[in-house]
């Protein structure tokens, strides 16, 4: 009996409460930053796995599977959330195979094993009546010292890329992309700062970097096409990458990388990955911020029935648009995500 | 420093305020403008004489301060004889009546150093043309200023600027010491002096009632400037230091046209025409923008400077008004780099000036030029206008979504135009946070009942699938094809080239232009940068940018679409594609002389 097919699990009340208290800190702006938010469903998660009193992997999985679309059916846009439940659910798989005895073939297999083993695979993963609390343990540290770190190793790579006297632009304000550029003030390189759909956050970042001695200059998002003949490289933070080698970030990234494709300017995709998602449709994915951070209230005097203002939060660019990404791990082009993905889910935990 | 030309001045901006007294009692407005004129003509005659003489025998080695409180009491007593009359005056004269107070006192400074310029400059005065008669700038000096409190609402910043060149008028003033001989050369030239003070009087008004106007609306005038200028020198000056060091490096080659230094240099006795004076400070603080409305304010200023030209003796009427168009232009340039629809006009002006017969009397010169002036506004703006908004109408479709970037008026009239002829569509404005136009011609669509949209730029991908057409303005077409546009129509354009929405650029034949250009930066103009940070928010981490050698708010105005982005161009000869660029210009050329 293949572990996705089993019934909905219905949580405990305690699990309901606690993932509850979760949706609500990021709702109301407790928790901000996707790294946060990832750490924060581990934890999250090893509650309930910890507190679970039938620890099988049947009842793990269930309850794991039960947790992520509840946080997914509250935060359909927080895709990290959802990204670390299907990591957890593949830790869940992994040691229950390996406790069942059978040989390890789970990670790092080939694309001829994906094919070939599938239905091997789902049979005997029911068998195992084991409790997995133990093994699971240092899975989850596993996973949590990889979040931990992972900004801080893509920072690392920051001088692989930025070199001296280069022109680097990079749209809106996001942490990584922050420390990314500060991990290579040293090179004596020269920063544009676009500002965002939120300006504030971008003039901050911008002051921050100049700051630690980075020469920043900052533009509006109007003049991204007019300075982009000059930019050397194009670094930007992305809110998810996508598994077609696609990205979704802040609202304006496609003018930007539109433009940078224009004047073949390569782009540096920063993404760590827990922000890989197994999200290939993403024309519906989008969400409004309020109208007055596109047209401020004091401009509203000739509101109307006749007029309408929009303001998308998230924006899509196509694979083609990206050069590279950037993940903890190295360096990936976009046409190699696909292999990432099976790498870290489950081919089954895809939808919850 | 004691100076006849101050209290001349101010006598005559205190004879003005009486006429307009007297004349306010007899009947409206229209009379009253003839009565104080004519008045003027009569009195100024007489009483000067006696007065200049008196001022003369006090010595003129003294500082300005001292003299200062003799000017007051004459000012004072101008006050008074007003507040007599003045009781049932609308609000509208007092405010003008105040600020040709103002101005009289602030002539008292000023005078100081029109004097010293004239006494130095004396031999080159002669030569200079003279200011147009008196009839003619007295009247010009209540219209401005009736003018002035129209705009000076939208101009808060040009209160700081203007105090700025008071300030430098000061200095001058202390700086400057007379000799004997200096003084001598002041007597002879005491009626050019004379003029050069009405004139000086006259251009501070124009500058000065956009400052005061303002000033006494907030309440004691007095007060108000006593306290600014000392706060605004220490204000001042850090600025001007730290800019140099906030320049992007590749973009050097733009900054010497910064607006706030060249409001500063300001000639401060130049034979200019007030209209000219007028247009400058409205181009510098950009009251006037977009490419249609600068060619039209100039040509408009044009037109009035030579209807109030004087031809001095023994020069060719050609001759004479090229060079005082010539240094008209110096000004009005240093105000702001010229748009490529004004450089065509002063090409189309120019081609008419040499086109006169060489002994043309000077009234039908003039005349000859004013209409070629008024023809030219009606073809080649106007009538172009139409012409491409019927030409665009034909393009849009019901059920069309039109998106549009920034604010154009020629763009305006065709979405207006096409709207009232009963088509029916959505237009999706698209504008910025920094420029803001877009919500400008928002309102102006919105208030004619065309259902809108608008969305920032950063939107642009979210709403381009939708849209049907893309309809921009230009503010240049080059001859390479590249268009020169509002900062972000490069974007635009690319956006919709993505989702293969066809770009139309609307551009009437008046803005093309000679030049070539391939990127942004060989030519642009450099904003304030002040207008990136966010006004609405008090703590804006940009706001101690200029205490920050590292961060550099760049704020550009232009950008260049190249002809690959652009479907077809709209002009009044036809849908034309970009890279017929060259032809239409050749055929201008031939056509016109333009």
């Amino acid at each position: 009996m293949s572990l996705t097919e089993g019934p909905v699990k219905e949580l405990d009340d305690k699990f309901v409460d606690l993932i509850g208290k979760f949706v609500s800190d990021i709702k109301t702006g407790k928790l901000k930053g996707s790294n946060n938010v990832a750490l924060a469903m581990v934890t999250l998660l090893e509650t309930i796995i910890s507190d679970s009193q039938n620890a099988t992997a049947y009842e793990l999985c269930g309850a794991v599977r039960a947790a992520g679309r509840r946080v997914m059916s509250a935060l359909p846009h927080e895709l990290v959330a959802a990204n670390v439940a299907r990591r957890m659910l593949r830790a869940i798989r992994d040691e229950n195979r390996a406790h069942a005895n059978q040989s390890v073939e789970a990670s790092g297999e080939s694309l001829q094993r994906l094919v070939l083993a599938a239905s091997a695979r789902r049979a005997t993963l029911g068998s195992a009546q084991q409790d997995l609390r133990e093994p699971l343990r240092d899975q989850i540290a596993e996973l949590r010292g990889e979040l931990e770190s992972s900004i801080s190793s893509i920072c690392g790579q920051a001088k692989e890329h930025v070199n001296g006297d280069e022109l680097i632009l990079t749209y809106g304000s996001s942490a990584i992309a922050e420390r990314f550029l500060r991990a290579a003030a040293h090179r004596k390189y020269k920063l544009i700062v676009a500002e965002g759909a939120e300006q504030s956050e971008s003039h901050a970042m911008a002051n921050r970097l100049s700051a630690a001695g980075v020469p920043v200059t900052v533009i509006s998002s109007a003049s991204i096409y007019a300075v982009m003949s000059r930019v050397n490289k194009v670094v930007i933070s992305v809110k998810a990458a996508m598994g077609g080698g696609a990205v979704l970030a802040e609202a304006g990234l496609h003018a930007v990388t539109q433009a940078a494709r224009h004047y073949c300017v390569p782009v540096l995709a920063l993404a760590p990955l827990y922000k890989l998602s197994p999200v290939h449709d993403v024309s519906h994915f989008n969400a409004y911020a309020a109208p007055h951070t596109a047209l401020p209230y004091d401009r509203h005097e000739l509101a109307t029935d006749n007029m309408h203002v929009y303001a998308p939060m998230y924006d899509f660019a196509p694979p083609d648009h990206i050069t590279l990404f950037i993940t903890n791990l190295g360096g990936s082009s976009p046409s190699y995500m696909y292999r990432m993905l099976s790498e870290l889910y489950d081919l089954n935990d895809y939808v919850f | 420093m004691s100076s006849r030309e101050d209290v001349v001045a101010a006598r005559q901006a205190k004879k003005q305020a009486k006429q307009k007294g007297k004349s306010k009692d007899a009947t409206g407005a229209v009379i009253k403008e003839q009565g104080a004129t004519g008045a003027v003509k009569q009195a100024p005659a007489p009483t000067p004489v006696e007065k200049q003489t008196k001022v003369e025998q006090t010595p003129s080695k003294e500082t300005p301060t001292t003299n200062s409180p003799k000017g007051k009491d004459e000012v004072d007593k101008a006050i008074k004889v007003e507040n007599v009359i003045e009781a049932d005056k609308s609000k509208d004269l007092i405010k003008a009546e105040r600020a040709a107070k103002k101005a009289a006192k602030h002539a008292k400074k000023m005078g100081a150093i029109a004097e010293g310029d004239t006494a130095i400059e004396k031999p080159a005065a002669k030569e200079v043309p003279k200011p147009g008669n008196p009839d003619m700038t007295v009247k010009d000096v209540v219209e401005t200023l009736r003018d002035i409190q129209n705009v000076a609402k939208d101009i808060k910043d040009v209160t700081v600027k203007v105090n700025a060149i008071d300030l430098s008028g000061n200095k001058k003033a202390e700086e400057s010491n007379k000799s004997k001989a200096e003084l001598k050369a002041e007597r002879r030239a005491k009626q050019e002096a004379q003029r050069a003070a009405k004139q000086a009087a006259q251009e501070k008004v124009v500058a000065k009632a956009k400052a005061e106007v303002k000033k006494t609306a907030e309440g004691d005038v007095a007060k108000a400037k006593d306290e600014k200028s000392p706060k605004q020198k220490s204000l001042e000056k850090p600025k001007v230091k730290s800019q140099n060091g906030h320049r992007v490096h590749w973009l050097q080659h733009l900054y010497k046209e910064h607006d706030k230094e060249s409001l500063k240099s300001i000639a401060i006795n130049s034979n200019l025409h007030p209209a000219i004076i007028k247009l400058g400070v409205q181009l510098a603080s950009r009251v006037v923008s977009g490419s249609n409305a600068r060619c039209v304010a100039l040509l408009d200023a044009l037109k009035k400077m030579v209807r109030d030209y004087t031809l001095p003796a023994k020069t060719e009427f050609a001759r004479g008004l090229e060079a005082h168009l010539a240094t008209s232009l110096d000004f009005l340039w240093a105000m702001r780099s010229p748009s490529a629809s004004q450089t065509n006009a002063v090409k189309f002006f120019r081609y008419h000036l040499t086109q006169l017969p060489n002994n043309v009397d000077e009234f039908d010169a003039k005349k000859t030029l004013q209409e070629e002036i008024d023809r030219y506004i009606r073809e080649q703006i106007d009538m172009a206008g139409e012409a491409i908004s019927i030409t665009v109408r034909n393009k849009i479709s019901d059920g069309d979504n039109i998106l549009t970037y920034g604010c154009s008026s020629l763009i305006e009239r065709i979405l207006r135009d096409a709207w009232s002829s009963g088509l029916k569509f959505r237009t999706i404005v698209v504008g910025n946070r920094v420029q803001t136009s877009a919500t400008q011609m928002l309102r102006r669509l919105v208030a004619h009942g065309l259902p809108c949209t608008y969305v920032d730029i950063t939107s642009l991908s979210f709403v381009m699938r939708t849209i049907n057409k893309v309809v921009l303005g230009a503010s240049a077409l080059l001859v390479n094809g590249s268009v020169l546009g509002a900062l972000g129509t490069a974007q635009v354009a690319l956006a919709a080239r993505a989702h293969n929405v066809p770009v139309l650029v609307a551009c009437e034949t008046h803005k093309f232009s000679e030049r070539v250009q391939t990127d942004a930066f060989v030519y642009n103009e450099i904003g304030d940068p002040d207008d990136l940070i966010d006004k609405s928010d008090e703590n804006s981490p940009l706001k101690d940018w200029r205490s920050n050698p590292n961060l550099t708010p760049l704020n550009l105005t232009y950008d260049v679409t190249p002809p690959s982005l652009v479907t077809a161009v709209v002009t009044e000869l036809a849908i034309l594609p970009c890279t017929s660029a060259p032809v239409v210009l050749r055929f201008k050329l031939s056509e016109y002389g333009v």
